[in-house]
């Protein structure tokens, strides 16, 4: 196609640019002189084929900067000027490549170390605070004059090390030159000596080949900031109470049974973890009122307003107020003072059913309220109480089922065990607000369905110590808190009804038309332990039985004797004689018994069943009962045949449970409308010096109506003597 | 929970004697009281430093000891004070009767 023009013209473009070599500085567009672009000369040129114009576009855009254009180079320039993408398309046409003559002198190009190279990258966020570039030296100026003085200091400077090469020498007669020697010996074995001559295989192998491939990668410089930090006391102060405050997460311990790793591998890590909410706290009322410390420090204030109240009361009851052993108006009236009422709204018209003092500290009591008759449907409720704070419990825990039984722990004093009329037993800690269990009875071993009437702790040795209870099934169980957090419940022993005559008390013989009995288990209502053997108990039964059991014998009491005509509601070992106790039933009788003798030493007769009965820890003579509304003070050394004294309440209640306090002057009585009343026992007779030789008489007196009695007490009590040594 | 706290707070109030009670934040703050304003603001000013002196004093005789309860007796009333890191509580009783 000849035919066709291919016409290559000058285009006229070229015309319009016209730049001279002396224009560079006018150029919007910094291309130096040095460089050359093709694309100028070609532009010229149009390619137009039939008239039609078929020159191709350039392939970079104009809109686009190319990086010659944006180049400069430092030694040509003085100031940055800012950049115009639109001047592009105007290039500076140098239709061909352009030589310079030299005419600037080289002294004359001087290099502004100032200027930033990094000219042409926007920084989107160009802050203050960004740190200077390294490349940036700083300004220095000329240096117009010397100063007439200079100083030069020169130092010493860290020892820089240049080379070092290990030794590879050692002293001889060290370990490590003893090593070198025998190293020594083997090579020259090896290599010269006899082991030249060692069986030797050759083998070869052949090792993989790996292609290796170099990359390279560029990364762009990363900005740095300059950040200031300030810590002051205050900081560190509160960096240190909020590490105080992380604390261990209290997660119940996943003792496993597994015995054959250590108990410590097992156990899970406590996480600690760090509660944002406790660094906020105390802003508002609600906040600090639940914290533990804030109803810590309400106990407190009201214990100390509790004594403006009760401060004479008090001062009595701690013993402050003395009864003069001299004076001349004494007479032996044996009053009871009324101290105070433990009593709140919560525990009205709640029956006690059981009071247990706190060994540690008796003056923190614990009381189990449940339900006296059998058709009452309360709920159970356990509360603390201070005797310090007669007003209001210091602590209370409601449960479903009525508690029957309560008793702290001597090893744990913060340890509750209570009993629940549904044949529950559980193990409370007191030290919390909220019910807080240890151990909880399971099912699958404890088969108690009935109250459990008392509850007791046995020590077995220095630390450990277990749970008695008995049951109205008769049963009484042994519970063990074990290290899996179960609480397991073996049975000790079981009451059975006994049939026949007894010893004991002379009972009318019952009429049996058939002989069938009812129940084989009658209900074992109390239990004693006794105070010189360690594994003999005496266990009283609503049958009115008394039996003498052992921890060695699982399956029968060693001995039974009738007591009562009616349920044994309670018993007591006399703190001073061990043989002689006394127990309370329900058929009005209070009756003394000594060990080893068959019949009743003496009966002291109230107007209704006694529920509860208590010697007095100071005056071995002294007994005082609750039976219905009355409160009477019994003086064996006086009379036998009523009480010294008489105490009724008021009301249409119902006593209890009695018991003296430690000190001998205090009794605490608790009745079925949920109040412990506190008397402090006063016009009773001096304690009498020889305690034992005195209660020794009164029985003796006892029994001058029956010579047999006391013939076999003496030979008792010599029988006793003589193998005691 | 609440209920049964202010119902503690009022349980105070109804003792026998009380005339007021206060409760301070670790601030010094009174964020409940049963005076005015002003008497609570005085009242957790002055019993707040007192309350540090008293800790100080607690603290330097035996550095694992620590305050638990403080009482100010005076001829016509007594003022206990129970302090506690997060807060203190001031109760105002009377005691001449």
């Amino acid at each position: 196609m000849e035919n066709e023009q291919v016409s290559i013209a000058a285009t006229e473009a070229s015309s319009n640019e016209s730049v001279s070599k002396t224009n560079i500085s006018d150029s919007a567009s910094k291309v130096s002189k040095a460089t050359y672009s093709f694309m100028e000369k070609r532009e010229k040129y149009r390619v137009i084929v039939d008239d039609i114009d078929y020159t191709p576009d350039n392939i970079v855009d104009s809109d686009y900067v190319t990086m010659e254009d944006t180049f400069s180079h430092a030694a040509f320039e003085t100031k940055v000027r800012p950049r115009s993408p639109t001047a592009k398309s105007k290039s500076t046409a140098d239709a061909g490549m352009k030589v310079y003559a030299t005419t600037i002198s080289l002294d004359d190009i001087h290099i502004d170390h100032t200027i930033n190279t990094e000219v042409g990258l926007v920084y989107d966020d160009v802050d203050l605070e960004i740190a200077p570039s390294a490349f940036y030296l700083p300004k220095s100026r000329p240096i117009m004059s010397y100063p007439p003085e200079i100083y030069v200091t020169l130092k010493e400077t860290e020892t820089h090390i240049l080379f070092e090469l290990p030794s590879f020498s050692y002293d001889k007669g060290s370990s490590e030159g003893n090593a070198v020697e025998e190293e020594n010996e083997l090579y020259q074995y090896m290599t010269v000596g006899k082991g030249k001559n060692r069986k030797m295989v050759n083998e070869e192998t052949q090792t993989a080949e790996l292609i290796t491939q170099t990359r390279h990668t560029l990364a762009t410089r990363p900005q740095k900031k300059n950040a200031i930090a300030f810590a002051s006391m205050w900081d560190m102060h509160d960096t240190y109470a909020r590490l105080a405050l992380i604390k261990p997460r209290e997660q119940i311990d996943e003792m496993v049974m597994y015995q054959s790793a250590a108990p410590t591998l097992l156990r899970k890590k406590k996480e600690k973890y760090y509660d944002p909410e406790l660094a906020n706290r105390g802003k508002s009322f609600d906040e600090i009122s639940s914290t533990p410390q804030f109803l810590d420090a309400v106990l407190l204030t009201e214990r100390v307003l509790a004594t403006l109240e009760y401060s004479s009361a008090q001062k009595t009851f701690r013993g402050l107020v003395k009864m003069n052993p001299l004076s001349l108006d004494l007479i032996y009236v044996y009053s009871m003072k009324p101290l105070w009422t433990f009593e709140y709204t919560d525990t009205l018209n709640r029956p006690i059913s059981s009071i247990s003092f706190n060994p540690k500290n008796n003056n923190i009591l614990a009381v189990g309220h449940g339900k006296f008759t059998y058709a009452e449907n309360h709920i159970g409720l356990v509360c603390v109480w201070c005797t310090k704070n007669p007003c209001k419990p210091e602590r209370s825990y409601t449960f479903q089922d009525p508690v029957t039984s309560l008793a702290f722990s001597d090893k744990n004093p913060n340890w509750l065990a209570c009993g629940f009329a549904n044949g529950d037993v559980l193990i409370l800690d007191v030290t919390s607000y909220a019910i807080k269990t240890i151990a909880t009875s399971k099912r699958d071993t404890n088969p108690c369905f009935e109250p459990i009437w008392t509850i007791n702790w046995r020590g077995i040795d220095k630390e450990n110590e277990y749970v008695i209870t008995t049951c109205q099934d008769g049963r009484i169980n042994k519970f063990i808190n074990t290290k899996t957090h179960d609480f397991i419940c073996t049975p000790l022993m079981r009451i059975s009804t006994v049939e026949g005559k007894m010893r004991g008390l002379e009972a009318p013989k019952q009429c049996v038309k058939e002989d069938v009995p009812i129940t084989r288990y009658p209900a074992a209502l109390c239990m004693k332990w006794h105070p010189r053997i360690d594994h003999i108990y005496l266990v009283g039964t609503d049958e009115g039985c008394i039996h003498k059991c052992s921890t060695h014998y699982l399956n029968q009491h060693m001995d039974v004797f009738r007591a009562h005509a009616g349920p044994v509601y309670n018993m007591q070992f006399s703190p001073f004689i061990d043989t002689l106790l006394v127990s309370c039933g329900a058929d009005n009788a209070i009756r003394l018994w000594i060990e080893g003798m068959d019949d009743v030493i003496l009966t002291l007769n109230c107007p209704s069943a006694v529920y509860d009965v208590a010697f007095c820890p100071v005056n071995s003579t002294i007994i005082i009962s609750a039976s219905g509304n009355v409160l009477s003070i019994w003086d064996l050394r006086r009379k036998t045949h009523m009480p010294c004294a008489e105490y009724t309440f008021s009301g249409n209640v119902v006593l209890t449970f009695i018991q003296f306090s430690p000190s001998g002057d205090n009794v605490f009585v608790g009745d079925t409308m949920g109040r412990i009343h506190t008397f402090h026992l006063e016009d009773t007779p001096i304690p009498p010096f020889y305690q034992r030789k005195l209660l020794d008489e009164t029985i003796k007196r006892a029994l001058c109506t029956r010579p047999q009695m006391l013939k076999q007490l003496e030979k008792l009590e010599k029988f006793r003597e003589k193998f005691s040594k | 929970m609440a209920t049964e706290v202010e119902e503690t707070i009022k349980r105070i109030q109804a003792h026998k004697g009380v005339m007021g009670v206060v409760i301070v934040n670790h601030e010094g703050i009174p964020i409940k009281s049963s005076l005015d304003n002003a008497t609570s603001v005085l009242y957790a000013g002055l019993i707040g430093q007192l309350t540090e002196k008293a800790r100080n004093v607690v603290r330097e005789m035996d550095s694992t000891n620590e305050l638990s309860f403080l009482r100010v007796r005076s001829r016509r009333h007594e003022i206990l004070i129970a302090p506690d890191r997060e807060f203190i509580l001031i109760v105002i009783q009377n005691t001449s009767d």
